[in-house]
């Protein structure tokens, strides 16, 4: 089931949740299964091999476990709760859900704690769990958990009303921060704008949603909004966040990009051939070649400019909008911008000519001609000008 | 560092019930901390902080403090570790909030002290690491614990090593636990009394530290030669990444952590073995190595029982080398070479690129660091006297040949030999990355549905990926959105869907995602009866490997060697290209210098005459009949072919394009164009090098070739993507 298959351990994707069980410790027959969903998909001798993980000991109580063994994968969140008039004094219970040992779990640990939590209050104020598995008539809790499963493995929400409680669950995608946004970066969006609910976000956001048409940088929807920039700039982290928008360095003319090996990708795949098409294309009456589209990425590369290779290519000739052209190349990644980094080289006799020039700025390579501009309110052109004057800064591309 | 491991831990589980023997780091603090916290409840002027009786008690969310792992006592380690007979020899992974324990319980037999009852005894060596560490790492340390188990295994069968070092350790716990007792009950006593004063207390705390047995880990640190072995394994775990341990002065075990291990010679740079896998998958003869570290150092470093193919390979090394000239001069099968490669890359002793040669363009690769202070800078400065890192940077920010960049720079005549080694210091740091022209036949309708074996399937298999990813997105939208979520039906054996894998490439390795067999390294000796120490004798070889560090000597000796190789083919070279075409552009070498010479200003050419002047050898004059597992990989034509037949591969339309362009006029350059055509190397899946390699044409045949054709031919220039593989990006 490894090797070859698609779905091989650590392929870091999603998978469904096979199984929901409620565990609980019998006051005398020790860890037992009360309810699953579906019956017998965790058997007898599986689950004794595994019980003193799914009820463990006291110092345990209350985190989220992960066990990993015999090709799936259960998480669970055990809870005890203290109380005379339990047998022994006491009563553990854990719910835990099962996945396949491939999927990625991480993203259902609070759905885990937030249903236990929720069965615990239940319990804690009806003692809903407790009079289930005692009258051994379980159905209640099989009907809730049934409903978890569909609707999570469905549309990855649920919505549970027991008696008069509700509780509203929802899988949130666990990604890791996105890196700060830059002034000079432009957030595209990765989806249509229809299919965006605008209800779900701050009004910030929608103040400047209208403006992200991938070709205004982050400085410059700041001011066509008058909304402040660390504001601009803290909303387009929480839209890269959750997948909405991405980032892409900023068109000009002057810029130099390069072509990455998935270039060849435009040459095999029709349905990328025909997003190309009709992404690059000036109007959607008048599509541009395929063989042009190709052509002008392929002009692509050091040391050459889109302005050099506009010269050359006449895109408006082709029918295609360059603009349009490295967007789309950009965010399919068949090319990638090649940056320009000022750098301010010492050297000994540098060093003392600098001393009495002091106001003459350092560059330090990690700073880009972009961004400088952006920082500067200069054009690249005006900026290289005064660079050039300073014979201590050279230039890398890369 | 998430890929370093916080914790070892060592459980034994028999018929006396289980026990942590032994944990490392571990620490005397926890203890205090404690005790600390008790008398803090004593204060009276404390405050109780009143817990919201609504909320349920907040749960406890990580077990990681400053690095070290907090919050787990040892009995309740023991009894997790300690797994059922059913789990034994498998994977074990348990994820407690942020931390992920792995480890491999091996079940083995072994000798009571009443003489032979046999018994079975379960350890398990668990690691403890944070919980974001990527699969491959989790797998890695799974193998490392699978393989100190076999290692017990085996000193345990030979001289009852693992039963000898349970009983230190034991002893050392009980001897401790008694003393623990003994004052435990003095300071029982003591609290009642301190319960009187606070200053008294303190005092008597000090008293307690001051008297206290070291701890029993201390005790079996000094004693047990195990658990020094364990320690070794995590320090060199959280230093290097390459652990080199003799249990018990007899089974050495090597093992390499690639994560960790690359990060030596590059701070932040992460190779996963399944990036090395796929690059081995992708390796074409054409390809180099580049060592990073010393030839010799590596040499010394390679135990006795090393494969003497690596050995001989490593005396063979040189940059300026493919693959399949170093299998020729170290008399190996071409699939030995490029699984010793995978093997050096595997353990961050090489890297693998095209060779060094005049014609490669290099440019600063994406992921450079440039920062003006960064240690790369003083480290070159260091190595090459004289010159600044940034400064040499910056001239290769155009792509240019290395020829170029050797005349255009303060290299002397002699100074060939120089630029190489700068060359080979930055690519070894991953600064500098090579670009390769590839070519694309322009055909009137995209994208092509001949070629037999692959377009269509490959149209597919890309579809599909893209698909896939489309998907996936979906699914982060959806939950936004609300929308559907394809549950994907999970294991179905299906081909892994790689994009990037040419797959009419004969491919040497078929490589599943989870098998490291080629990347497995030295195994663990059983029957070797003799102790394993590095003999330098043996291994010290003649007049230094090190052709780059600029022994012209040498390298003209080196060259001499081949060169009646060379000229051969050469020879045969040109007399099959009379066959076939261009009789009349290249009778003689003079004509292709000079054709050469035209081609300066594209920026990509080798000119052979400044080659020989840097004793670089050019990898792309190699032909086949050296070695015999090498003819697969120049495939001739039997014999010269008709243009008739090879007009074939081009459809009507496209033919009507060519019949427009006044070159196909020409027949020896159609018929030339037909050929590359055929053989597919109009896909923009192979660069000028590779072509020149394969077919046996000079730089500057095909560069006419891609002037003339210019209207139906594209060149891109890219990266290889089998190199760009290693490149952090």
């Amino acid at each position: 089931m490894e090797g070859n298959s698609k779905f091989y351990e650590g392929c870091g994707q999603e998978g469904p949740i096979r199984c929901i069980f409620l565990c609980e410790f019998h006051p005398t027959a020790g860890p037992r299964i009360t309810c699953q969903v579906p019956e017998n998909y965790i058997s007898k001798e599986i689950f004794d091999t595994v019980s003193h993980y799914i009820i463990p000991k006291v110092q345990l109580q209350r985190c989220t476990l992960t066990v990993t063994l015999l090709g799936s994968k259960i998480l669970g969140f055990p809870v005890r709760i203290d109380n005379k008039k339990y047998a022994r004094n006491a009563y553990y219970f854990n719910l835990c859900f099962v996945c396949d040992a491939w999927a990625r779990t991480v993203h259902l640990e609070p759905l885990v704690k937030k249903l236990t939590e929720y069965l615990l209050s239940m319990e804690l104020e009806t003692e809903w769990l407790s009079k289930q598995s005692l009258s051994g008539d379980a159905k209640e809790l099989n009907g809730l958990m049934r409903q978890v499963m569909q609707d999570i493995n469905s549309r990855r929400m649920c919505t549970l009303t027991v008696g008069t409680t509700t509780t509203h669950l929802t899988v949130v995608r666990v990604n890791t921060d996105p890196a700060p946004v830059k002034d000079h970066q432009v957030p595209v969006f990765l989806y249509s704008r229809q299919s965006f609910v605008a209800d779900q976000w701050d009004l910030t956001t929608n103040q400047i949603l209208p403006h992200i048409d991938g070709f205004n940088h982050v400085a410059k929807i700041a001011s066509l909004t008058d909304v402040e920039i660390s504001l601009v700039r803290a909303c387009v982290q929480n839209l890269v966040y959750y997948g909405v928008v991405t980032l892409v360095p900023i068109f000009q003319y002057c810029a130099v990009y390069s072509a990455t090996p998935k270039l060849r990708q435009l040459t095999r795949c029709p349905g990328l051939q025909r997003q190309c098409v009709e992404f690059c294309a000036r109007s959607p009456r008048h599509l541009p070649k395929v063989s042009d589209l190709f052509r002008m990425y392929a002009g692509m590369t050091y040391g050459s400019t889109i302005r050099d290779l506009c010269r050359r290519m006449k895109p408006q000739d082709l029918a295609i909008n360059e603009r349009k052209l490295v967007l789309f190349g950009v965010l399919e990644g068949l090319i990638r911008r090649v940056y320009k980094f000022p750098v301010t080289v010492h050297n000994e006799t540098s060093s003392v000519r600098s001393c009495h020039s002091a106001c003459i700025r350092t560059y330090n390579g990690l700073i880009c001609m972009d961004e400088l501009c952006c920082q500067n309110g200069m054009s690249v052109s005006l900026l290289e000008e005064q660079m050039e004057k300073d014979s201590d800064v050279v230039f890398i591309v890369k | 560092m998430e890929v370093n491991p916080l914790n070892i831990f060592f459980v034994k589980s028999d018929s006396k019930g289980d026990r942590l023997l032994f944990r490392y780091p571990y620490t005397t603090e926890n203890k205090d901390e404690n005790k600390q916290k008790n008398y803090g409840r004593l204060n009276p002027y404390a405050i109780n902080s009143t817990e919201d009786l609504l909320q349920n008690p907040q749960s406890q969310t990580s077990n990681i403090c400053k690095g070290e792992l907090s919050g787990f006592t040892d009995e309740m380690l023991s009894t997790l570790f300690a797994v059922k007979a059913e789990l034994c020899n498998r994977k074990f992974e348990l994820k407690v909030n942020d931390v992920r324990f792995v480890g491999h319980p091996t079940l083995l037999p072994y000798r009571t002290n009443k003489d032979d009852t046999a018994a079975m005894i379960l350890i398990n060596i668990v690691f403890a690491l944070q919980a974001s560490a990527s699969h491959s790492i989790v797998k890695c340390y799974y193998d490392l614990s699978k393989r100190l188990g076999k290692a017990l295994t085996h000193e345990e069968k030979r001289c009852s090593y693992l039963t000898e070092e349970m009983k230190i350790m034991l002893e050392a716990h009980d001897q401790v636990s008694a003393l623990d007792q003994e004052i435990n009950g003095d300071n029982e006593d003591e609290e009642e009394n301190s319960r009187h004063s606070v200053s008294s207390t303190t005092q008597n705390v000090d008293n307690g530290i001051d008297s206290d047995p070291k701890n029993a880990f201390d005790l079996i640190l000094q004693k047990s030669s195990l658990a020094k072995s364990m320690k070794d394994v995590f320090e060199e775990l959280s230093n290097t990444g390459i652990v080199q341990v003799t249990i018990n002065k007899w089974v050495l075990l090597s093992f390499c952590l690639p994560h960790k291990a690359h990060q030596i010679h590059n701070r932040g740079l992460i190779v996963e073995p399944e990036t090395i896998d796929k690059c081995i998958s992708m390796l074409r003869p054409y390809h180099g190595i580049l060592l990073m570290v010393d030839p010799n150092a590596l040499l010394a470093s390679i135990p006795l029982d090393g494969s003497p193919a690596l050995l001989r390979l490593i005396k063979c090394y040189s940059p300026l080398k493919s693959l399949q000239t170093l299998a020729i001069e170290a008399d190996l099968t071409l699939t030995q070479a490029f699984q010793l490669t995978g093997h050096l890359v595997y353990w961050a002793k090489a890297t693998v690129i095209f060779p060094l040669c005049e014609g490669n363009v290099y440019v600063v690769s994406p992921a450079a660091n440039v920062h003006v202070h960064s240690p790369l800078v003083d480290e070159f400065a260091k190595e090459f006297p004289g010159l600044c890192l940034l400064q040499m940077l910056s001239e290769f920010s155009l792509p240019a040949p290395l020829w170029y960049v050797c005349r255009s720079g303060a290299w002397g005549a002699r100074g060939g030999g120089r630029l190489a080694r700068l060359v080979a210091w930055l690519l070894q740091r991953r600064l500098l990355m090579q670009l390769h022209t590839y070519v694309q036949f322009n055909s009137p309708h995209w994208p092509r549905q001949r070629h037999s074996d692959s377009p269509q399937a490959e149209g597919k298999e890309y579809f599909c990926e893209k698909h896939d990813s489309y998907l996936s997105s979906n699914i982060s939208f959806s939950s936004l959105n609300q929308l559907q979520l394809n549950v994907p039906e999970p294991v179905e054996p299906r081909e892994v869907i790689n994009c990037e894998s040419n797959r009419h490439y004969p491919t040497q390795n078929n490589l599943n995602q989870t098998d490291f067999s080629h990347t497995q390294p030295i195994v663990i000796e059983s029957d070797t009866k003799y102790k394993f120490e590095v003999d330098s004798a043996n291994h010290s070889f003649d007049e230094g490997a090190d052709v780059v560090d600029g022994d012209l000597d040498k390298g003209q000796k080196k060259a001499n060697s081949v060169d009646s190789g060379i000229s051969n083919n050469e020879k045969k070279l040109t007399s099959r290209l009379s066959d076939v075409s261009l009789k009349d552009t290249h009778s003689s070498d003079e004509d292709r210098f000079e054709s050469d010479e035209r081609y300066f200003k594209n920026g990509v050419s080798l000119n052979l005459k400044l080659q020989s002047e840097m004793s670089f050898q050019s990898p792309t004059v190699w032909t086949a009949p050296l070695g015999c597992d090498v003819v697969d990989y120049c495939r001739f034509p039997p014999e010269p072919p008709t243009t008739e037949s090879l007009l074939d591969t081009f459809t009507p339309e496209e033919r009507a394009v060519l019949a427009n362009i006044p070159a196909a006029d020409n027949p020896d350059d159609l018929l030339l164009l037909a050929q590359l055509h055929k053989k597919g190397y109009f896909r923009g899946e192979q660069h000028l090098e590779e072509i020149m390699f394969m077919e046996n044409v000079t730089r500057s045949q095909l560069m006419q070739l891609l002037d003339k054709f210019k209207e139906v031919l594209i060149t891109f220039e890219t990266e290889d993507p089998a190199v760009a593989l290693l490149y952090p990006y």
